[in-house]
């Protein structure tokens, strides 16, 4: 039983969820999106951890998965805390309203491949006015 | 011959690499939002093809069906949901969709004796991280797509620096864990060890120079511990002994060779690559067991002050998180 075949494969798979997370940050311009992204990049990390601790056979990569984890989750708790502060302060979560950050002389973002148009409302039809209502019968309600 | 037998495999080899990272980025490039609503049907055919290109070309198959079975359909999945969490328009897809990773992920774990990790980061990542995120979206972008959504930056800058770091890692551990010549070749030194006449050691052999040409060869090749240069030096011992045994035909110091030089390969085989022999019973699972117990031995042992840092930092994240987002009210 060749076992750095099977550690080769998780690493792959890891490697793959790393680069994956790496675009993601990169290219995405929502916040959500973006810490999204770094999250996925922690859980390839964390593949590769617990494939090089069943290769070496002791527990210490799960272990430091496990810290992982608790750190991870402290970083998305203030990572959203500190996305709410921005939101209220410029009422989106695109980061490219806070290009004003950017180094001097860097072009700005700006967006030039047209947005999808918003379908058109069909007008409301004009219906006749109805007839005379209907005679119903008094409700008398034994509540 | 020899050049162009080696630059001939190079090429195969580099084929074997680039063609699935090419497909992917081409896939991804086309997938991820533009503006304008685009027809996602060739990003998706480009990436299933990449993704099956890969499983062919960058998996080696080892274990039970079941278990090759198994880690294929999680790592699909995981990868698949991985490039629609990059690739979808709407942020609440997207961390639906990252939910989906992190359960085949945890699959995954699971597949590698890590019981209680799988079921810690379902409940933390995707129980807990998910929602937060969701809330957050709820809370911040009722409008559903907002202009952010609709756009990338620099997609094929970014993919193709991704395809260079995934081309990257995949020839530093192709050069380091390909061991599987080694392997085979330890099993035949050990095989022709056990024969019993000499004519059947000669025939599992095989041509006896080319045999002891390679395995030189991959000797040298392996990195990661400092075994090899034994691995080396038990190579041309039998080697030599090999040429003594032409000689005078005294079977018993050469068995002794190859049978040291076999358990040397295969020992090395299994483990370089990796800085520290790991003791794990016949069928790979941790030495101490799977179980919780024995993580939350090592937790409790080994990993204590770690423990209580990763505490602290809980306890500081959450006191954080309260003093970040409280509306601090003036008073007059």
């Amino acid at each position: 039983m060749n076992s750095t075949a099977m550690l080769h494969n998780y690493l792959v798979v890891g490697a793959a969820l790393l680069t994956l997370g790496m675009i993601g940050f990169l290219t995405r311009r929502n916040f959500i999106i973006m810490f999204l992204s770094a999250e996925m990049m922690l859980q390839g990390v964390a593949v590769n951890l617990v494939a090089f601790a069943r290769a070496r056979g002791n527990l210490q990569g799960q272990a430091f998965v496990l810290f992982i984890l608790t750190i991870a989750a402290c970083e998305a708790a203030i990572a959203l805390a500190l996305v709410l502060m921005l939101y209220r302060s410029r009422h989106t979560l695109d980061i490219a309203a806070w290009q004003d950050l950017r180094e001097p002389g860097q072009p700005a973002t700006t967006d030039t491949e047209p947005l999808e148009s918003p379908a058109l409302e069909a007008p409301l039809p004009r219906l006749t006015t109805a007839g005379l209502e209907p005679l119903q019968p008094r409700e008398e309600s034994h509540v | 011959m020899n050049m162009m037998l080696s630059t001939a495999s190079v090429a195969v080899v580099a084929a074997g690499l680039v063609v699935p990272l090419a497909l992917a980025g081409a896939s991804i490039y086309l997938l991820l939002p533009r503006g304008y609503r685009m027809p996602r049907a060739w990003g998706a055919v480009i990436g299933m093809a990449a993704l099956v290109l890969a499983g062919c070309l960058w998996i080696w198959p080892d274990g039970t069906i079941i278990e090759q079975l198994l880690f294929y359909c999680l790592a699909g999945i995981s990868l698949a949901a991985a490039v629609a969490m990059i690739t979808q328009r709407n942020p609440v897809h997207a961390a639906l969709s990252f939910a989906l990773v992190v359960l085949s992920s945890c699959g995954l774990f699971l597949l590698q004796a890590a019981p209680f990790l799988m079921a810690a980061t379902t409940i933390v990542y995707a129980g807990a991280i998910v929602v937060t995120f969701l809330f957050v979206i709820m809370l911040a972008q009722q409008g559903g797509l907002s202009r952010a959504d609709q756009h990338a930056q620099e997609p094929f800058l970014s993919t193709l620096a991704a395809a260079i770091l995934m081309g990257a890692i995949l020839i530093v551990m192709n050069m380091t864990l390909d061991l599987r010549e080694l392997g085979r070749l330890g099993e035949q030194a050990k095989r022709a060890a056990a024969a019993s006449t000499e004519t059947e050691l000669e025939t599992i052999l095989g041509d006896p120079d080319a045999f002891f040409e390679r395995l030189q060869a991959e000797s040298k090749r392996v990195r990661g511990t400092g075994a090899h240069n034994q691995l080396e030096s038990e190579a041309i011992e039998a080697r030599g002994s090999w040429e003594q045994w032409r000689r005078d035909h005294r079977t018993d110091a050469m068995r002794a060779a190859l049978e040291r030089l076999g358990s040397t390969a295969t020992y090395l085989s299994a483990h370089a690559g990796l800085l520290q022999a790991g003791g794990s019973d016949d069928r790979g699972r941790p030495e101490g067991g799977d179980t919780v117990a024995s993580l939350g031995g090592l937790l409790f042992t080994e990993y204590l002050i770690p423990v209580e840092v990763a505490g602290m930092a809980l306890l500081v994240a959450t006191i954080g998180t309260i003093a970040i987002t409280a509306r601090r009210e003036v008073s007059r």
